[in-house]
Parts: C-alpha cells; structure tokens; sequence
C-alpha cells in the first residue's frame, strides 16, 4: 500500500494484530479514535482506540486478520481537528536540560531520546536562563553546580521572570547537593533528582511533571 | 484518608524537635532506608516522594524510608525506590531487630504534587505513592497514627527512631 501520508504512518507487525508506530510527528491524544483511511485487506474492524500516547515507537492492537502484512499505513484521527494532510501537528513537549556535564547531558538525553519530547540544551546557569526565556520549555531539568550562575542561582532568576515562573523545574543533583535542597524548594524548585541519575526515575518524574 | 488531607497525631510535632547529645543525625536520600535500635534524628526532604515511618512502642525502634517510585513494574532494578519494595525492606529489618509486626504504628509523609494544573489529578505521581503506602499498610493491618500528605508543597521530615516523633515543615 502506498505511504499516503509519512508524518502519519505507521506499520503493521508481521504475523501480529499489533501494530506499531513507524513514523509519526504527532502525538494523539489517550482515547483518540484512529481508522484507517484506506485499508486494502481485512479487518475485523476498522478503527482501534489509542490506550496511551501514539507516537514515534509506541504500539496499539487493533482487530485484525492474522496474516504476512508489512504495509505501511496512513491513518487519521477521528477526534483531530482535520486540516490538510500534513499540518496536523500537535507540538512534542519541550525539555530543557541544564547542566556543564557533557556526560550528563548525554545520559540525559539518551533516557528520554525514546519519549516525543524536544530536547534543548544549555551548559550553564546563564544559559539556562537565557534559553528558557527564548524556547518557552515545558519543563526544566537543572543541574546545581555549574559555571557563571549555579542552579539553584538560575532557579531563582527563573522564577522571578512572568515568563518561565509557572515552568516546572526539576533540579539534579549530587548526594551532598541534595542535603541542601531545601534552598532548592525555597527557592522555587519542584523535584530533585539524584545523581547517578536512573532513568525509570526521570521519567515518571517528567511525564508527572509534564500531565502525561 | 484523602491524599490531600493533613491530620496530625499526638505524636507530631509542629516545632523543630530539639536535639539531645545522645542522638545521632542522619541523612536519607531518596531510595534509601534507615532502621535502629539506636537514637536517630532522621532527616529526609520530600517533593512527589513518600516516607513511611514505623515504630515499635514497645521495643522503641523506628525505622523510615523515603521511595520515589510507587511499585517496581520489572523495569530496572529492584530496591527501596520504590514503594512497596522499600516497605516491605522496612518491616524486615524491623523484624530483624526484634520487632512484632502487631506493635508496629505507622507515620506517613510527602506525596506533594507540587504544580496547581495537576492538583486535581487523581495519578499524580505523588498520589501514586501515597496510595501504594496506604495500601501496604493496611494489608499489614499497621495503623496509620499519623500522616501529612499531598498537598502542593514539598516538606522537610525529621523522625526520631527512639520515639517515633515526627516533625514536618512545609517547603
């Protein structure tokens, strides 16, 4: 079957009524109601429910025949508002990740590189700062010690600015940061994390942070 | 009990606990657990996190944990992050120590879900964590004396193992 759509694709798993996401831009919402557009074999039934999130690398089961299927699949959205093909886009969550580790900020970026989030970086307070005043995050993760201005320091700059006050902030720290962080939720911080930082961890974290 | 409840016990305190010479401080990080027969002041700070304090009135042991994480799923490793691994850690060594699990009284803290827009939420993580403790509590038939939980603020905790005395600030 032809690609009619490859922002809104999506592939059907050899020998499985299970279908997997092959590529998407978009996140559909939980409950969304998906048919497909032109389906050229059968299916038990034509339209599936999401359970959660669809997006790049997740899964749904729909009811279909079993079979040797490897076709790729537009679908649409009944609940979208529907423009034309290819403008439907709900913006991926935006991140940003302080910190003057580039290790860290490796890690970090590898543990959420599997969820529909923008990543934007930042290695140091300043900087922080400044990106979160110019790409309007969703949320933050800060960590404390940095150069030109600490964490804790562009916690505070953050929170004292209409533009990111409201911006959920979640500061990294180490063990003996950690003892301090009381200065961090005084200060305006929402979470902190510990380091070695475990990515079962950030990510209940962030997708509780962020209403997922 | 609602998570966004507060009721306070006759065993919490709303002023700092004053510290003696014979009672040692410690720490606990998140995902961590402390049990002693020993006199500790306990302190852990809380956001989404949960503690559960237990005391033994008649041994007069306490323990504490702090778990970020409701219940572990088999995805990654299993420790006192999460909840019903770090309460069940908490009755073992509490049993291990001489403790009888029908003297046990239980505190619980934390479970802020500290963004307005998600404060009606019913899974919040923070939720999550204290559902899991209430939980694990009551089919451990320990009763629940005292609690500060939900909410939108994180807290700091001082627990005093040899009393069982709590003491919260809101954050």
């Amino acid at each position: 079957m032809e690609n009619r759509d490859e922002h809104e694709a999506i592939e059907l798993v050899e020998k499985s009524p299970k279908l997997s996401v092959h590529s998407c831009t978009e996140m559909f919402p939980k409950g969304s109601k998906i048919r497909w557009i032109a389906p050229k074999f059968s299916f038990l039934s034509n339209s599936f429910a999401t359970g959660n999130h669809l997006a790049r690398g997740s899964s749904a089961w729909v009811l279909c025949a079993r079979g040797r299927l490897s076709v790729h699949l537009a679908l649409q959205t009944r609940n979208y508002p529907q423009k034309t093909k290819g403008e439907i886009k709900m913006a991926a969550r935006k991140i940003l990740i302080v910190d003057d580790s580039e290790t860290m900020l490796q890690v970090a970026q590898m543990m959420l590189a599997k969820e529909p989030y923008d990543l934007v970086i930042a290695r140091d307070g300043a900087e922080g700062v400044a990106r979160a005043l110019e790409t309007n995050p969703d949320l933050i993760l800060m960590d404390v010690m940095m150069p030109k201005m600490t964490g804790f320091e562009a916690l505070r700059a953050l929170r004292s600015n209409d533009k990111t006050s409201a911006v959920p902030i979640v500061m990294i720290t180490t063990k003996a940061e950690a003892e301090s962080i009381e200065t961090g939720y005084a200060s305006g911080c929402n979470e902190y994390i510990v380091k070695p930082v475990d990515s079962v961890e950030l990510l209940a974290k962030v997708r509780s942070l962020l209403g997922d | 009990m609602s998570p966004s409840g507060k009721t306070y016990s006759d065993r919490m305190q709303s002023s700092p606990p004053s510290q003696t010479s014979e009672r040692a401080t410690a720490y606990l990080h998140p995902g961590q657990l402390l049990v002693s027969a020993d006199s500790y002041a306990v302190t852990t700070i809380l956001g989404s996190c949960v503690a559960v304090c237990l005391w033994d009135p008649v041994t007069k042991i306490g323990g504490i944990n702090h778990f970020l994480l409701p219940s572990f799923s088999g995805e990654g490793i299993a420790s006192p992050r999460f909840g019903n691994i770090a309460i069940k850690e908490l009755l073992d060594q509490l049993a291990q120590l001489g403790s009888q699990k029908h003297n046990l009284l239980a505190k619980m803290f934390g479970g802020a879900c500290v963004l307005e827009a998600f404060r009606q939420r019913q899974h919040h993580l923070g939720t999550k964590n204290i559902e899991i403790a209430q939980e694990f509590l009551k089919s451990e038939s320990i009763p629940l004396v005292g609690h500060d939980v939900g909410g939108q603020r994180g807290r700091k905790l001082i627990f005093h193992t040899d009393d069982g005395t709590a003491w919260v600030k809101p954050l």
